[in-house]
């Protein structure tokens, strides 16, 4: 038994590709999938066949999870779509430059400055409206770091610890 | 006012509004007109004197306004001196077509004046009557004093009498009533009066006028007549025995019945290019035929000859003179007329007519029945004499006779027995052709009426209608007349039986039918039926090419469904013919379609249409051979089975559709079928097999069925019923594999034939003991084949997991208990299957990589699917297979539980995983828990706690980067700083304080503009949250199994007493094992020692989780050990309780509802979410009181402002509503925040604090948003559900706390203790708070009886232990000053005196209550 769950995994090792192969019929809302090589979160799935007798089709529309722009694609159902690897880490805040730059920590004291206060769509500024809001006032915070297909954005925050003033 | 002055301002006002420049202004003035006071004088005076017509338009409309509005000024002599003033002016200006609009305001004016007096002077019953009565005659005094100025004018005098009396049949009938500012009540009682005393008379009049009008040919009042028949027929029925007692439709009905109505009048707006309204009326009527109609008491004025007669002799003279071209549209409306009048008159429910012996009925002439049938079959069978040129008349344009008449029969197939029907229609018919009058055409002459004339005119009838139908692109009125007619055929199959003994009996569908030509008849309607499929069928594919949206299709299928089902009772009506005709279409369109593929044109259109007469085919066998059998055992339908007892070529017939209907799957079954076969072939196919197995295929009991067929496919030994198991087990597994991405396809294998064939024990042991092909597909699954695994989608993976392992209840030994030797098998079997999920599972939890696992997409979906693989076989399959089984799912899941909790911890961020990881929990307790031995179920408990502080762990980051989202939206508008002073909990604080400064229109924008993936977070949220409490509420379940155990005398969890409740009263108080160092939660109200009172892990749980710190929750998973002697259930549910209460965001619940609002049942998850939450508070607290009671003064006071909150309910009309509660709510955040301010709480106490006050927005929030979301119907809707059952629970909580409360002190014990009333309500005792809410929803709440019933459970307890509290509060309502107290006792007597639906207003008392205790709440401290 041990066999048979070692193969399900080993084929694609952990970091080893940023998307996966998946059936399209089985992707379903508020999944993911690569369109137009963008990572995207499926927001409406509605399946169709071509004649009565035909194979069915799934037409997904997603947003870009990034950019927050909005794609649509069509596949057969039987077909293999790209679905992203998509990762979410905790770093906590040590540092919010003028710029915009965020620096972070890990849980092994791994410090990064690469990461800017998420920008470009609504609820982006929002999260940045947030974090300097609570940076301003000494509150600590952790931030969540998604990562799809090499490209990083700080996707929400928490605070985690009132310093009292 | 001044008369000319205002008559003057009206006349130019309506000059000025023809211009559109001034038309704004005018239009103000005349509104301002209408709505002044004392305009009545002002309209007499410009209806007498103005000389313009739109003057005394509005004058009459302001008339009719201000009847209703200053009924009470008016007086009695104003009112008799206004109706007799409007009677004679109508009469007087009766003749004036220019004054039409005029006179039909004045008309309703009357009207509504007449029924604003009918109840009044009600104590002297003895004039009452008089009274009323003096209306008519006045009227007829009236309108017959016209007389002497000519004939021309008397006769529009009686038209106008008659315009009134319809006017007064619409204004008293409930349903088209105007409003009066009345209660309901007022509306029922009129009607059931003029019902009662009135409406036969007017009938009567109508009838009598009428007759007299046709005979000299005045067509305006014979059509006048005609409407108000038209309105008394359509009129709501009720019957009671005296108006006294009658019940008042409660507005749901009301509404229901409207939308009725409403929906009627639409079809037959789509269906009618010449629709009046007197045919609306009477579709409205004909729709409610099963509903109220006009009882026996009617009969002799409904079914006398004369009513008919002069109807049907206009008919006669009118129908070839409206129909031809250039016809008056005058003539061709009293044609219309005249029509709904018979088809109302034919759609009389069955209750009219006389009790008549069959002797009776069926002598010629038949009776008072026979007599109305052949009186109102004389007038349809004329619209349809000929059906050839009826339906080529329908089709150039001129449906409405066809329509009417098709639905005329069908109102008669439904009220009457198919024999009397017959009956009369051959007299008819024959009566017709003899005079060769109009009604000979054609198509009655072809076929020589001889006998069954009838029945072959209506067969001609449907066939020209199905045929005309089958065109390309049907109009709807078409396709509603065929549906008509073929539902008109089905009841009339359905209804006839041999017995004339038996003709009062509506249902009497005992056999195959035995009137003469009836199953023939119906064998060639289903025939025909069968053709115009064969034809849609090749014309559909023509257009293949385009898409096809799946979800439409659904819709047309379920439609086409309920279609078939007619058909099929046609067929079953003569199976030898339809039988064989539907077997012999099979073999054909399999021919054509194995001649297309051998002709290499798969995918052609010859291909297609092939395809589709099969998918059609395959059904329509499935629909005759069996029913749906949903909720029942299923049986072969009771037709089939009498034909087949029969013998004869009934049973040839049947055992040949069979042979036919299984004949396709093995065709399906061949090599290569799959590039042949159309996927949704392949779906009809396992659809109709699924239906054919649940009825033949090894039923539980085979009697119902005949030999020939049990020994076929009930018996073992031949091979022929193995051969078929096999077969469908290998069609299953064939469409799950070689039909890949095929969702659709899947779905209907797994969710539909999969259950039928694991559901019965001899199917399921045929499958294991003689299906190879069951076998590899166990095997497929057990291995994960990939097909099987990833290519499906994890809710039918689940479907799949479930219908395998409950296939093991065909062991031999399924019931025998687990662990001896017979139950191996079984046990093996699940084990077999399930193993290597379960291995695999285990192995990813082991991986030393996992948390980069988390990112991996593929992992994510097989786990999914696995969780769901594990919820479907492991617990809801074993648990169905019995014992051993579940034992052996146990087995496997109890392996399982640490690895969860890993998987929980790396994976339970992603919504998905997180969801089935609590839905698997939630299951596996539901399915479990009752059955586990102690020290087992205690192992469920630990692991059940751990994992809801994982929960909280994991969803508390969550829950609050949400708010802080929402807080910052809304912070844009607000000053946000004000809320930050408090710390910690400044987003609840920011959020109360921004909605009561900033009311609702900032709420709903914020609620609108949430961003996406806010709401999006919310509905994943709500999901987990009910899968949690569902998880709790199931743990509950183990004190049931306790109980039973202990009764049955073989306990193992405890030897105290009988059932767990005694033994918690008795003290023995669970102990779960402290965890260490609590901080701060060592209070000292633990009065019955150690044994009692606070759990520190409880203490700690809360303590660690509110401030989220991981190291509290990493310490405590070890510190718990459940006490050895108590079930365990109270900890866990309380713990969980707490773990989920401070979850309840406002933003979920109105993301809840918004998602709700979105489905479409309506009800939606945020209802759902709090009727699970309150029931489950109920049960603890009245099961466990000692346990809550036992818990932390913060998690206690948590709970309670929680079943405070559901116990005031929210429950009052919305609007009035939302003020109150921002009330509420500005009262505990004021308070509230003052006790934070002040520290007293600690931060624990802060904690509870803020719940508490979260729970009152958060019931608020989720309330104004449903009243502001765009799609709030639904919500709207369902909030009145929500509402009573929410606050029923909190009550019975309230009631079973009281209740421990007073049975403590009785037993010397300390009752509540040392708690305190929340925070957030000032604190101070207890008891007085409880009283004091209980009172205030008693007294201030909208609330019914069966609340204040149960308030008073919860009242009585407490006000026996704590009379003191009560006389203060009354100590304290005397208090207040006078004005106050008067106001309050004003609203207490409007609350308890009004049983209307309007009541007053209730908040001047409710803020006048609040301030009294106020007062006695400072008096107090």
């Amino acid at each position: 038994m041990s066999d048979h769950e070692v193969e399900t995994f080993e084929s694609a090792d952990a970091g080893a590709s940023l998307t996966y192969p998946q059936q399209a019929g089985t992707v379903r809302k508020n999944g993911y999938i690569v369109i137009s090589g963008r990572p995207c979160k499926v927001v409406d799935v509605s399946t169709s066949k071509t004649g009565k007798h035909g194979h069915a089709k799934c037409n997904f529309v997603a947003i870009d999870i990034f950019t927050s722009k909005k794609y649509e694609e069509m596949a057969p159902s039987s077909h293999n779509v790209e679905v992203p690897n998509i990762s979410r880490k905790e770093y906590t805040v040590i540092d919010i430059t003028d710029e915009g730059i965020v620096s972070l920590m890990d849980e092994a004291g791994n410090t990064r400055d690469d990461l800017f206060l998420p920008k470009g769509t609504d609820e982006a500024e929002k999260l940045a409206e947030i974090i300097k809001e609570n940076w301003s006032n000494d509150k600590e915070m952790a931030v969540t770091v998604i990562k799809s297909m090499n490209e990083e954005t700080i996707s929400s925050v928490k605070v985690i610890n009132e310093t009292a003033k | 006012m001044d008369l000319d002055a205002a008559q003057a301002a009206v006349e130019r006002a309506c000059e000025e509004f023809k211009a559109p420049a001034t038309a704004s202004a005018a239009s103000a003035v005349l509104l301002q007109f209408r709505s002044s006071p004392g305009v009545l004088q002002a309209c007499r005076h410009i209806l007498d004197r103005s000389h313009s017509l739109d003057a005394r338009f509005h004058a009459a409309a302001a008339l009719r306004e201000a009847v209703v509005r200053e009924w009470a000024a008016l007086g009695p002599d104003g009112r008799n001196a206004l109706r007799s003033y409007l009677m004679s002016y109508l009469v007087a200006h009766s003749e004036d077509p220019a004054m039409q609009v005029v006179r039909s305001s004045l008309i309703s004016a009357l009207a509504v004046l007449l029924k604003r007096s009918w109840l009044e002077l009600e104590e002297a019953d003895a004039r009452m009557h008089h009274h009323r009565a003096t209306f008519f005659s006045e009227l007829e005094a009236a309108t017959s004093s016209a007389a002497a100025r000519g004939p021309s004018a008397a006769a529009a005098a009686r038209r106008v009498g008659v315009q009134v009396l319809e006017a007064v049949v619409g204004e008293f009938c409930v349903s088209t009533s105007s409003p009066l500012g009345l209660p309901l009540e007022h509306h029922a009682k009129c009607a059931m009066d003029l019902q009662d005393h009135f409406l036969q008379d007017i009938f009567r009049h109508a009838v009598a006028l009428g007759r007299a009008a046709a005979a000299v040919h005045d067509g305006a009042t014979c059509a006048a007549c005609l409407s108000l028949m038209t309105a008394v027929l359509a009129w709501d029925f009720r019957r009671s025995p005296s108006s006294a007692s009658f019940s008042f439709a409660t507005p749901q009905t009301l509404a229901a019945r409207a939308a009725a109505a409403a929906a009627a009048a639409a079809t037959t707006a789509t269906s009618g290019a010449t629709v009046t309204s007197a045919v609306a009326a009477a579709a409205a009527a004909a729709a409610g035929s099963s509903g109220p109609s006009a009882g026996a008491d009617w009969a002799s004025l409904l079914l006398s000859p004369d009513t008919l007669d002069w109807v049907a002799a206009l008919l006669g003279q009118l129908t070839a003179a409206a129909a031809a071209p250039g016809a008056p549209v005058a003539a061709r409306q009293l044609v219309a007329q005249a029509r709904g009048v018979v088809v109302a008159l034919s759609s009389l429910s069955s209750d009219v007519f006389p009790r008549e012996g069959a002797e009776v009925l069926t002598r010629p002439g038949g009776g008072v029945r026979g007599g109305y049938l052949r009186a109102v079959l004389r007038c349809v069978v004329a619209w349809v004499a000929s059906p050839r040129q009826v339906v080529a008349a329908a089709a150039a344009g001129d449906e409405m006779p066809l329509w009417e008449g098709c639905k005329a029969i069908l109102a008669l197939a439904a009220a009457h027995p198919p024999r009397l029907l017959e009956d009369a229609g051959n007299d008819v018919v024959a009566a017709a052709a003899a005079a060769g009058g109009t009604g000979s055409g054609a198509g009655a002459r072809v076929q020589t009426p001889t006998a069954g004339c009838f029945l072959a005119l209506l067969q001609a009838l449907t066939l020209e209608v199905i045929r005309g139908s089958c065109c390309p692109d049907p109009e709807q009125w078409m396709v509603e007349c065929r549906d008509m007619l073929v539902e008109a055929w089905a009841l009339m199959v359905q209804r006839d039986c041999s017995s004339p003994l038996t003709l009062g009996l509506s249902v009497g569908a005992l056999g195959p039918p035995s009137l003469p030509g009836l199953a023939e008849g119906a064998a060639a309607v289903f025939s025909v039926l069968v053709e115009a499929a064969m034809t849609a069928a090749g014309q559909q594919a023509a257009d293949e090419g385009e898409d096809i949206d799946v979800e439409n299709e659904a819709a047309e299928a379920a439609a086409e469904d309920a279609r078939m089902a007619e058909a099929a009772m046609l067929a079953r009506a003569a199976p030898a013919a339809t039988f064989s005709l539907l077997a012999a279409a099979m073999a054909a369109a399999q021919q054509q379609l194995l001649a297309a593929t051998a002709a290499g044109l798969a995918g052609g259109e010859v291909w297609a249409v092939s395809l589709e007469r099969l998918c059609w085919l395959v059904r329509m066998a499935a629909h005759c051979l069996a029913d749906s059998g949903a909720g029942e055992t299923p049986l072969m339908p009771l037709p089939l089975s009498i034909a087949v007892e029969g013998g004869g070529p009934a049973v040839a017939a049947v055992e040949g559709l069979t042979a036919a209907l299984l004949g396709l799957p093995a065709l399906a079954l061949q090599e290569g079928a799959a590039a042949v076969l159309s996927p949704r072939l392949m779906e009809s196919c396992v659809w109709s097999l699924a239906r054919w197995s649940d009825t033949y295929l090894f039923p539980e009991e085979a009697e119902g069925l005949p030999a020939a067929l049990v020994a076929a496919y009930a018996t073992r030994g031949s091979g022929q019923a193995e051969a078929v198991v096999d077969g469908l087990a290998r069609l299953a597994a064939t469409c799950l594999v070689a039909f890949p991405g095929e969702a659709e396809l899947h779905g209907m294998v797994c969710t539909t034939l999969l259950p039928v064939l694991s559901r019965r024990r001899p199917l399921c042991t045929t499958l294991l003991e003689c299906s190879r092909s069951w076998g590899e597909l166990c095997g497929a699954f057990a291995g994960r084949t990939p097909q099987l695994s990833n290519g499906l989608a994890p809710k039918l993976q689940r479907w799949l997991s479930q219908s395998l392992c409950q296939a093991a209840c065909g062991f031999p030994s399924a019931d025998s208990p687990a662990g001896t030797p017979a139950a191996a098998a079984a046990g093996h079997y699940i084990s077999q299957l399930l193993g290597p999920t379960a291995a695999e599972v285990r192995a990813l939890a082991a991986r030393p990589d996992l948390y980069d696992m988390t990112a991996r997409a593929d992992v994510i979906g097989t786990l999914c699917g696995m969780l769901e693989v594990l919820r479907g076989g492991a617990c809801r399959g074993a648990a169905a297979a019995g014992p051993p089984a579940r034992a052996a799912g146990w087995g496997l899941i109890s392996e399982l539980l640490a690895p969860l909790l890993v998987l929980q911890r790396a994976f339970g961020d992603d919504p998905r995983v997180g969801a089935l990881l609590l839905k698997l929990a939630a299951a596996v307790v539901e399915h479990h828990v009752g059955y586990l031995p102690t020290d087992q179920a205690h192992m469920l408990m630990s692991w059940v706690l751990e994992l809801l502080r994982q929960y909280r762990m994991g969803r508390a980051a969550r829950v609050s980067v949400a708010a802080a989202a929402a807080a910052a939206a809304r912070g844009r508008r607000k000053a946000y700083h004000l809320a930050h002073s408090q710390g910690h909990h400044h987003l609840h604080h920011h959020h109360r304080l921004h909605q009561n400064s900033n009311g609702q229109s900032g709420q709903r924008q914020d609620g609108v503009s949430g961003s996406a993936f806010l709401l999006q977070g919310g509905e994943d949220a709500a999901r987990e949250l009910r899968a949690l409490l569902q998880l709790l509420t199931h743990i509950t379940q183990r004190d049931v199994a306790l109980a039973a155990a202990a009764s049955d005398g073989w306990a193992t969890a405890s030897s105290a007493g009988s059932t767990p409740r005694s033994v918690n009263m008795s003290g023995t108080l669970p102990v779960l094992g402290a965890g260490a160092g609590g901080g701060g939660s060592s209070r000292g109200n633990t009065p019955k020692g150690p044994g009692v009172g606070v759990t520190a892990t409880v203490a700690l749980a809360s303590a660690g989780a509110a401030s989220a710190c991981p190291s509290a929750a990493g310490g405590s998973g070890g510190g718990l050990t459940v006490g050895d002697n108590e079930s365990g259930v109270a900890q866990v549910v309380l713990t969980g309780l707490d773990v989920l209460l401070p979850l309840l965001t406002p933003e979920l619940l109105a993301a809840a509802t918004a998602a709700g609002a979105g489905a479409a049942g309506g009800g939606g998850t945020g209802g759902k979410l709090a009727r699970l939450l309150f029931s489950l508070l109920a049960y603890m607290m009245e099961v466990h009181p000692h346990a809550v009671v036992a818990l932390p003064g913060p998690h206690f006071s948590t709970l309670l402002s929680c079943l405070a909150a559901g116990a005031r309910g929210f429950s009052l009309v919305q609007q009035q509503q939302q003020q109150q509660q921002q009330q509420c709510t500005a009262d505990a955040t004021a308070s509230g925040s003052a006790s934070i301010a002040n520290g007293t709480g600690g931060s624990a106490g802060g904690g509870g604090c803020t719940f508490s006050t979260s729970v009152l927005t958060s019931t608020s929030t989720s309330t104004t948003t449903s009243t502001s979301t765009p799609s709030s119907q639904p919500v709207a809707v369902s909030a009145s559900g929500f509402d009573g059952v929410v606050v029923q629970s909190a009550l019975e909580g309230l009631a079973g706390l009281a209740k421990y409360h007073h049975q403590s002190l009785i037993n010397g014990g300390r009752g509540f203790g040392a708690h305190q009333a929340p925070a957030a309500a000032g604190g101070g005792p207890l008891v007085p708070y409880l009283v004091q809410l209980l009172m205030q929803i008693v007294l201030m709440g909208d609330v019914g009886s069966d609340v204040v019933e149960l308030a008073g459970d919860a009242l009585l307890p407490l006000l026996q232990s704590d009379p003191v509290a009560f006389s203060n509060l009354g100590a304290a309502l005397v208090q207040v000053r006078a004005g106050e107290v008067c106001v309050c006792v004003y609203g207490c007597v409007c609350v308890f005196l009004s049983s209307s639906p309007h009541p007053p207003h209730p908040h001047p008392p409710q803020n006048s209550f609040t301030s009294s205790t106020d007062v006695r709440c400072s008096a107090i401290t």
